[in-house]
């Protein structure tokens, strides 16, 4: 698959981060092919391009070292997963390589919105990283980072019917679902011509984003965004795996393992402790999705032999999976608070030993598992994969949204692949000289280097840094720094979430209905799953799930997603 | 003696006194919680209720001080309390006596087109696009402009104005007084409890407001400390992306009480020396003569 119009084929070989090519020859060649399609970019321009400055080839350690290096690390300190949908893993850092070589932009303001988890970052003015990153993209880089999910939520919405919309927006319709119809209605620009084939080669580092990515992030079959790259075995249930020792148990099997587990942990606690906490939402996350996922409940719809979908409500496997959450409820394994913690409250708990377990992402594991050990250091926090034959995982669409650009922007091209170079830069690998940069900033003013030589952000790093690139992540990794062999066992949760996974064959589609019943859906659902649970409702009416979900949207949402399906 | 002037007896002034205690005790409890945690250690907010910590610990306000920017929030907070009361106190009090005055043209007409803002408030949508052309995204100045006058304010210092003997007013006019002079040396020293209680409205309502602050800045040097807040309650947990080898990372429950006891302590200073005047101006226009 090497490029057949190149002019300097070796050359161009030679220059690919060979260090990729040890362990799957295909992906070497896939990457070779992107490189030299890239600098041949750089080396030709085009007669309706904007000609690209090459960036400065820095001196790294030679290739053939690099390749030595990463080939003598296999199984050592580097650890291939040998699965497109399962990161990579590693215990050190490698030798680091150049993946950009051409200056991204042209010295304009760049204007975009993110969504951020962190403090804010230091003003331009006082903040060297972010003058730094200016430099490197060679762009007045302009940021805005509302806070959380909520606020988010809010500027999008603000920020969508003004008309203002920044070059580069965060698309998260599950946050904002009002950005649906703006997508339906040609509000963003139509990004297939760009990203798609051939072109993709244009930008090595998106191209090396997962299909399933790509795939899970079109709308209505085109490409409006770059998606923000996730591992699918995403999320999962963190339990303290001490406590199973300390009750003298092993880890469960099967659901009625799991029951016994939990009643035995909550005794263990003599009512200052209980088993299961909640993850900030009351139906449809949190350790339901755990007792579900063991009964092998669908993830969101199923699609049966005939092509048509089955909603997780109809399932028999859903009704076994509530009347068993319902006998955990009766049982008292759950946190009084369940139904009204908030996922601070359930951190917390967790962190100080009120509750032995909780769900959310895997990207906070290491974080929960660090934050116990500070008050329990005999503590350890591991993910309970779903137990039982039956049991599934229930995998997550690759993606946290994706970054588009206004349709305003879209009829000036040369724009439109300057603001893609910019992504393609904060896509850079993690080991990668600009992704450790964008991951660790400066050198020995943001990040410390230990004796080991390992880096990590210091306290200037964490106040510089913030969420300033986050509008982009690159192919996710396991790498934690500050328990190294964790990355593995992250990995090999990924490997046996990802043996049992199921996807949401919806998860590529667009429902009208379902955007604009999901509020009302959310909250019957919830009222029912609380009455529910509780014992206020009859085990019979167990059926009433289906039965609101189909006479509130349901039969109209199912209909929408099948037709898209058969086409 | 009529039945008021007697003397309780023992169990009326002891049942008095007992359910004043207990609701004194609630209304304090979550302050007291709030600060008890903001103080704790993780050991102690391992416990389900905290009043006083076991292991106090200033972990909390050390990460809020050293990793937010909640003190450059409080600047910005009291740019707004001191410029944005000062414009907000300017721009009512002249409106208030203007529309105080009977014989001004077309004052019925502004003093309906006044109220009319107070009937219909506007929408997020209308106040962004508002904002936005008059070139005011992202400036502090759109948390102080767009809200200048509070048209209960501007009724409520009115109705004051026209409590005011108009004879006192004739009296400067006949004796050359511009109305300016009027404003400045009669109406505002007869007004000082009512002008008290006003500014006092809107200093608190500047240094609470977050929601303009959500829709018009952008830049993180401008958010005021209420928004500070907000972003660390909404954040939810303690930035994972600070960790570095051996530091310390306080529960995320423990941050977000201390940046609310950093919010309030400013409020809470200020407001004894303010009391009075609150007591007092509070009935402002409710009571006539």
């Amino acid at each position: 698959m090497s490029s057949t119009n190149s002019t300097e084929p070796d050359e161009v070989l030679t220059s690919v981060p060979q260090h990729i090519s040890m362990y799957n020859r295909r992906r070497f060649l896939h990457a070779a092919a992107l490189t030299s399609g890239g600098l041949l970019l750089a080396a030709c321009g085009g007669s309706t391009n904007t000609q690209l400055q090459p960036t400065t080839k820095v001196t790294t350690v030679p290739g053939a070292q690099i390749t030595a290096t990463m080939q003598a690390a296999v199984g050592k300190t580097f650890f291939p997963s040998g699965d497109p949908n399962v990161p990579d893993a590693y215990t050190a850092p490698p030798p680091l390589v150049q993946s950009v070589s051409y200056v991204p932009g042209d010295g304009s303001t760049v204007n975009a919105l993110s969504v951020s988890f962190n403090p804010p970052p230091l003003p331009l003015s006082q903040n060297k990283y972010w003058q730094a990153l200016n430099k490197r993209l060679n762009v007045n880089w302009q940021v805005q980072l509302p806070s959380g999910n909520e606020g988010y939520t809010e500027k999008a919405a603000a920020l969508l019917a003004s008309g203002d919309l920044p070059e580069l927006f965060c698309i998260e319709l599950f946050l904002s679902p009002s950005l649906a119809p703006a997508l339906q209605q040609g509000a963003f620009t139509d990004l297939t011509p760009y990203l798609s084939g051939s072109e993709l080669n244009n930008y090595p580092n998106l191209a090396k984003l997962s299909p399933i990515s790509w795939k899970n992030t079109r709308f209505n079959g085109k490409i409006y965004g770059v998606p923000r790259a996730r591992p699918v075995a995403n999320g999962g249930l963190f339990f303290r795996l001490d406590l199973i020792k300390k009750v003298g148990m092993d880890v469960p099997k099967n659901a009625d393992e799991f029951f016994q587990l939990t009643k035995a942990i909550t005794q263990y606690g003599k009512g200052q402790a209980w088993a299961l906490g909640n993850g900030g939402v009351v139906f449809g996350g949190g350790s339901p999705m755990y007792c579900m996922e063991m009964f092998g409940v669908p993830n969101n719809w199923r699609l049966e032999k005939n092509g048509t979908l089955t909603y997780m409500f109809q399932t028999d496997e859903f009704k076994e999976a509530m009347l068993y959450i319902r006998k955990l409820y009766a049982a008292g394994v759950f946190h009084p608070d369940y139904f009204t913690q908030t996922l601070t409250q359930t951190t917390t708990a967790f962190t100080t030993g009120k509750v032995a377990s909780y769900v959310t992402g895997m990207a906070g594991l290491l974080g929960a598992r660090q934050g116990a050990k500070t008050v329990d250091p005999q503590s350890d926090v591991g993910l309970l994969i779903p137990a039982g034959n039956k049991a599934v995982a229930w995998l997550a669409a690759g993606h946290f949204g994706t970054v588009g650009i206004p349709s305003q922007v879209g009829s000036d091209q040369n724009r439109v692949k300057m603001l893609l170079r910019i992504l393609d830069y904060f896509c850079a690998p993690r080991f990668s000289l600009e992704g450790d940069f964008l991951a660790t900033g400066i050198d020995g003013w943001d990040n410390t280097k230990a004796s080991n030589g390992v880096k990590a952000m210091n306290a200037t790093g964490s106040k510089e840094i913030g969420d300033l690139a986050y509008i982009e992540n690159p192919a996710p990794i396991y790498y934690t720094p500050t328990e190294p062999s964790f990355a593995l066992k992250l990995q090999e949760y990924a490997k046996q979430l990802q043996a049992i996974g199921i996807t949401d064959p919806t998860a590529p589609l667009y429902s009208a209905t379902a955007t604009k019943q999901q509020t009302q859906l959310n909250q019957i659902y919830n009222d029912r799953f609380m009455r529910f649970v509780k014992g206020e409702d009859p085990e019979t009416s167990v059926g009433g799930f289906a039965s609101d979900f189909l006479s509130n949207g349901g039969t109209q949402i199912a209909k929408e997603y099948q037709d898209q399906l058969q086409k | 003696m009529v039945s008021w002037m007697e003397r309780s007896s023992f169990i009326e002034r002891w049942t008095l006194r007992v359910s004043m205690g207990l609701l004194a005790v609630v209304m304090i409890f979550p302050f007291v919680y709030v600060l008890a945690v903001s103080f704790s250690s993780p050991q102690d907010v391992s416990n389900s209720l905290v009043v006083l910590p076991v292991h106090p610990s200033l972990a909390a306000y050390n990460w809020v001080l050293s990793q937010t920017n909640a003190l450059q929030g409080i600047e910005v907070s009291t740019f707004l309390v001191i410029v944005g009361t000062a414009i907000n106190m300017l721009m009512t009090v002249t409106m208030a006596y203007g529309l105080s005055r009977s014989d001004v043209p077309g004052s019925k007409i502004i003093l309906w087109l006044v109220l009319l803002t107070l009937l219909i408030a506007p929408t997020i949508i209308t106040k962004y696009l508002v904002v936005r052309q008059l070139h005011l995204i992202d400036s502090i100045w759109s948390l102080i402009f767009p809200g200048a006058i509070a048209p209960f304010n501007l009724i409520v210092l009115r109705q004051f104005f026209m409590g005011i003997p108009r004879e006192l007013i004739e009296s400067a006019e006949l004796d050359g007084a511009s109305e300016f002079r009027i404003l400045w040396n009669i109406i505002l020293p007869l007004s000082k409890a009512s002008l008290a209680v006003i500014a006092l409205f809107y200093a608190v309502a500047q240094w609470n407001n977050f929601f303009d602050a959500v829709l018009f800045i952008n830049s993180p040097q401008l958010e005021p400390i209420a928004l500070v807040l907000r972003d660390i309650v909404l954040q939810g947990n303690v930035s994972q992306n600070n960790i570095v080898s051996g530091e310390y990372m306080p529960p995320s429950l423990t941050v977000q009480m201390a940046v609310v006891v950093i919010t309030t302590i400013p409020i809470l200073v200020v407001y004894p020396f303010l009391q009075k005047y609150f007591t007092k101006g509070v009935l402002t226009g409710s009571i006539k003569g």
